[in-house]
């Protein structure tokens, strides 16, 4: 029984590394267009940066540009998340590749978690193009007080978007116009989900004090910057993460069980 | 143009968002710099139509080329190119459909915004807004041909969109003062056809259309068609003669 139950759990490893290499595989294919993404993020930043020159502000501080930094990553991460990892299960989905995904895989959640993974290691790319561009631009240099924490900031946001985008993905998957709803949804989840910086006013700073989902973005922030920015110590911050985590997984779980099962049993594929 | 038609009216949401993504944008931006400094509303107004004519110039400079790659991939880019149909026709075809569709959106977005600021009078001069958007539209759809020989020459539409739009977006002067950049990108902002679309639509709308915009726009739109038709003629001759 205890033999049975390990080779399970090998199996299960072997297919969520092998669904890892087949994503950065799939990810890395095409190293022109990481290397225009990264070329022109500096444009992207210029554009922004002069627009709000184009509302009237005239000055932007270090501490600020520190914010937009942060800012326009947390931005990015939502961004791709929906984009380009929720949009690739959904495209899978409507082309029928998530049909030959099922024969070889046993559960679609290996799936999912893999090229999860392989997405959330291709974000990092996000990261170095806007800390390239913002010292391009302005000859900022990221300050980093805590390392540690940073690192495992960035690690709770990634599973937090991973599971949210597969919640999401689950949800609209037999939807039309699933774009326009990403669209709509990639402006409005960050604002709530801990994209602008509480010093922008105190009803940000209560939405990000109780958003369960902002938690990640916030310790991004703190540990960057080396101050609170809600009025929890930080280990509470991280405690109240990893339990929002643990609930969205749960519930990434039965939404994907019942998927699956769908899927297998009825055989609703496609645009059926 | 009816089967176009057809094909963007299945995503009713589409066209939803057309009109709702200006506010987003140009609202998103405006709460960033109030932070900053007071946004009035001849300023969120002047960004907006700003955003407005920025994103419209990127859906018609795009329109033609994303069109053509689908076919290619699809496989049906061949037929295309043999039927006694002009590819002028049928790029005109869905180039026009997009016009349409996105002068539709315009007035829509921009109805409640200018009447809550500038009552009657503001409905009259967004007509004509709409007539310059028209106008300024053509040199776009010009740009899209040049852009639709490019794409099928060079075979990657995503990756030559993925660069072009942010160049133009950046050169498009719809959305800030560009004064503040170096000469020579001022001139090639002036030569480009955003900011005289933006400019002249803006300024019809304040009520100060100056005549010389005006004519601006009308030989931009003929100097871009020009370009577009003979880039395109010249692409399409080449791919003809090597295959598609």
């Amino acid at each position: 029984m205890q033999a049975s139950k390990r080779r399970l759990r090998g199996a299960v490893f072997r297919e969520i590394y092998v669904e890892t290499i087949r994503g950065l595989r799939l990810l890395f294919s095409k190293p022109s267009s990481i290397i225009i993404n990264v070329l022109t993020a500096p444009l992207w930043l210029a554009f922004f940066i002069l627009t709000l020159r184009g509302f009237g502000v005239l000055t932007l501080g270090r501490q600020i540009l520190q914010l937009f930094l942060w800012a326009a990553y947390a931005f990015a991460l939502y961004s791709s998340w929906l984009w380009g990892f929720g949009h690739g299960i959904i495209e899978e989905s409507y082309e029928g590749v998530l049909e030959n995904v099922m024969a070889v895989v046993s559960n679609i959640l290996d799936h999912i978690i893999g090229w999860g993974l392989a997405y959330a290691i291709y974000t990092l790319l996000d990261l170095a193009a806007l800390i390239l561009s913002f010292y391009l631009i302005f000859g900022l240099i990221i300050e980093l007080h805590n390392i540690p924490l940073f690192v495992l900031s960035i690690v709770l946001a990634s599973l937090q978007l991973l599971l949210i985008s597969t919640i999401y993905v689950m949800l609209v998957i037999r939807f039309r116009s699933s774009w326009v709803i990403t669209n709509i949804m990639q402006f409005l989840m960050p604002a709530l989900g801990g994209l602008i910086p509480s010093e922008a006013g105190k009803y940000i700073l209560l939405l990000n004090e109780y958003s369960p989902i902002a938690y990640p973005f916030v310790i991004m922030r703190e540990a960057a910057l080396g101050y609170l920015e809600v009025p929890i110590p930080i280990v509470f911050q991280v405690i109240y993460s990893v339990i929002t985590i643990m609930m969205l997984l749960v519930l990434t779980i039965i939404l994907v069980w019942l998927f699956d099962r769908r899927l297998r049993i009825e055989g609703k594929l496609g645009l059926t | 143009m009816i089967n176009e038609l057809k094909i963007i009216s299945r995503e009713p949401g589409g066209l939803v968002l057309l009109i709702i993504l200006p506010y987003f944008i140009a609202g998103g931006m405006a709460f960033i710099a109030s932070f900053f400094t007071k946004i009035t509303s001849n300023v969120f107004i002047r960004q907006f139509v700003g955003f407005e004519v920025l994103m419209l110039s990127m859906i018609m400079v795009q329109t033609g080329a994303r069109f053509l790659n689908e076919e290619r991939n699809g496989g049906r880019l061949e037929f295309l190119l043999a039927s006694p149909t002009s590819m002028y026709v049928i790029l005109l075809g869905t180039s026009m459909v997009m016009i349409i569709v996105d002068i539709g959106a315009f007035t829509i977005a921009s109805l409640p915004l200018l009447y809550l600021n500038y009552g009657l009078i503001g409905m009259i001069r967004l007509t004509i807004a709409l007539l310059l958007l028209f106008i300024g539209l053509l040199p776009l759809y010009g740009l899209g041909l040049l852009m639709s020989g490019i794409v099928i020459k060079l075979k990657d539409a995503d990756t030559i969109m993925n660069i072009v739009t942010p160049i133009l977006t950046i050169l498009s002067g719809a959305t800030y003062p560009i004064y503040v950049l170096p000469w020579w990108i001022k001139d090639l902002i002036y030569v480009l056809p955003m900011y005289i679309t933006f400019s002249s639509m803006y300024m019809e709308i304040m009520g100060n259309t100056g005549l010389s915009l005006i004519l601006n726009l009308i030989l931009s739109a003929i100097i871009y068609l020009l370009l577009g038709v003979t880039a395109y003629a010249s692409f399409e001759k080449e791919i003809k003669r090597g295959g598609v």
